[in-house]
């Protein structure tokens, strides 16, 4: 067996592959639980747990690292904002867990695969980071998932608020798409953080 | 054409010069709308593409320039922060057309008015990065500005609450607007601060 050695670059690059498997993983576990309309909340907080390993040997690795691929703003920014991405995730699945939601509706399901999607660009993303070279089309069909989810939500709240008069009915949706929504919007900043690493190092 | 005979360094600071008056036509628009009590989304919307467009040739800019006139990370971050201030003010917007939320409270408008001054103050300290001329009371003012929202949206939330006949719906739906018309105020702030720390590393 040959060894090679795991110079702490190539390290960094390791460490962010395996935070962009666990997002992709994440989102993908939180868009089933949402079409079976069954709780997979254990397995979320499992993930959730194993991204906050990732992100602190990142910021230990930057601790300890005496040169850095990148500098080192931009990797802690781009292992916090997708540690964010799951910590959201996490929440929206712990959400419908305690309202203790049982008809998952249209556009949440449809929502919840708009995000699985997402997770699988940024895995993409992720995979092969170094050289940057292609990221272009994962960021740009992530903007377009974002595009999508924010007229999903829109008008899924919209027609929450015309038709629900239930006050706790309002309350738990208006919660679920808000979190659905910024668990997108999150997929986006870490998609933006990748962008601005690209430029600065081009 | 006559763009490309200004020096790259120039450009920047038109660009950012841009931006701020962008924002402060945004939250002027929005401050009119509300205090009017009739939408001007679409009209939100389209200052909110031109502002994505200058943002974009903020970034563009700053990956072909070699010798940036400010660091890299401080034009990215404040392109990026004038931007979400016309996200946000879109937003706003957009929601009080979506929640159909009926007549616009007074805590509202004097909000809308705060972020329309607001939003002159960011554009004075938008052009002044050349220079930082003067940059001191706009800053200031900006602060004191969201202060003074804080103080609104407080008070707003407390009517609210006290407010016996209203619905849960509404309830909810005002909430979030005074939640997103504080947040557009807290990224003017953003912005002041961020343009703050670029005066002191570049003075």
């Amino acid at each position: 067996m040959r060894i090679t050695p795991v110079t702490p670059g190539r390290r960094f690059y390791e460490l962010f592959r395996t935070q962009g498997k666990l997002v992709s993983e994440t989102l993908t576990e939180l868009s089933k639980s949402l079409l079976e309309g069954r709780s997979r909340h254990a397995r979320l907080r499992d993930l959730e747990h194993e991204c906050d390993e990732a992100t602190h040997q990142i910021h230990n690795l930057v601790n300890s690292a005496f040169v850095t691929p990148l500098d080192e703003e931009d990797i802690l920014l781009l292992a916090s904002s997708l540690d964010d991405v799951v910590d959201l995730a996490e929440e929206a699945g712990d959400k419908i867990d305690l309202y203790r939601i049982q008809n998952i509706s249209d556009p949440a399901r449809q929502m919840g695969e708009y995000l699985a999607r997402a997770g699988i660009e940024i895995a993409a993303a992720l995979d092969r980071f170094e050289g940057f070279a292609e990221l272009k089309p994962h960021r740009l069909e992530i903007h377009r998932l974002e595009n999508e989810g924010d007229r999903l939500t829109r008008a899924a709240i919209g027609d929450l608020f015309s038709r629900e008069k239930d006050a706790s009915e309002l309350m738990k949706w208006k919660d679920v798409y808000d979190l659905l929504e910024a668990t997108m919007d999150s997929c986006e900043r870490a998609a933006n953080v990748m962008e601005t690493i690209a430029i600065k190092n081009a | 054409m006559l763009l490309s005979l200004i020096p790259r360094e120039l450009r920047f600071y038109e660009l950012f010069k841009r931006q701020g008056e962008l924002v402060s036509q945004t939250l002027d628009e929005l401050c009119r709308s509300l205090v009017e009590g009739r939408s001007r989304h679409s009209h939100l919307r389209d200052l909110e593409h031109e502002c994505d467009e200058i943002t974009h040739d903020l970034y563009n800019l700053t990956n072909l320039t070699f010798t940036t006139p400010m660091d890299r990370d401080d034009i990215l971050t404040l392109a990026h922060s004038l931007d979400q201030i016309v996200d946000l003010a879109e937003e706003v917007s957009d929601r009080i057309d979506l929640y159909d939320v009926g007549a616009i409270t007074d805590p509202a408008k004097q909000l809308g008015e705060c972020l329309a001054q607001a939003g002159r103050e960011v554009a004075k300290a938008a052009a002044s990065l050349d220079d930082f001329r003067g940059l001191d009371p706009v800053l200031q003012e900006v602060h004191r500005l969201e202060n003074e929202g804080d103080a609104i949206t407080r008070r707003a939330l407390h009517e609210l609450l006290d407010e016996n006949h209203r619905t849960a719906a509404d309830l909810i739906k005002w909430k979030d607007v005074y939640a997103l018309l504080e947040s557009t105020l807290d990224e003017c702030e953003e912005v002041a601060e961020i343009i703050e720390t670029i005066a002191i590393k570049n003075a």
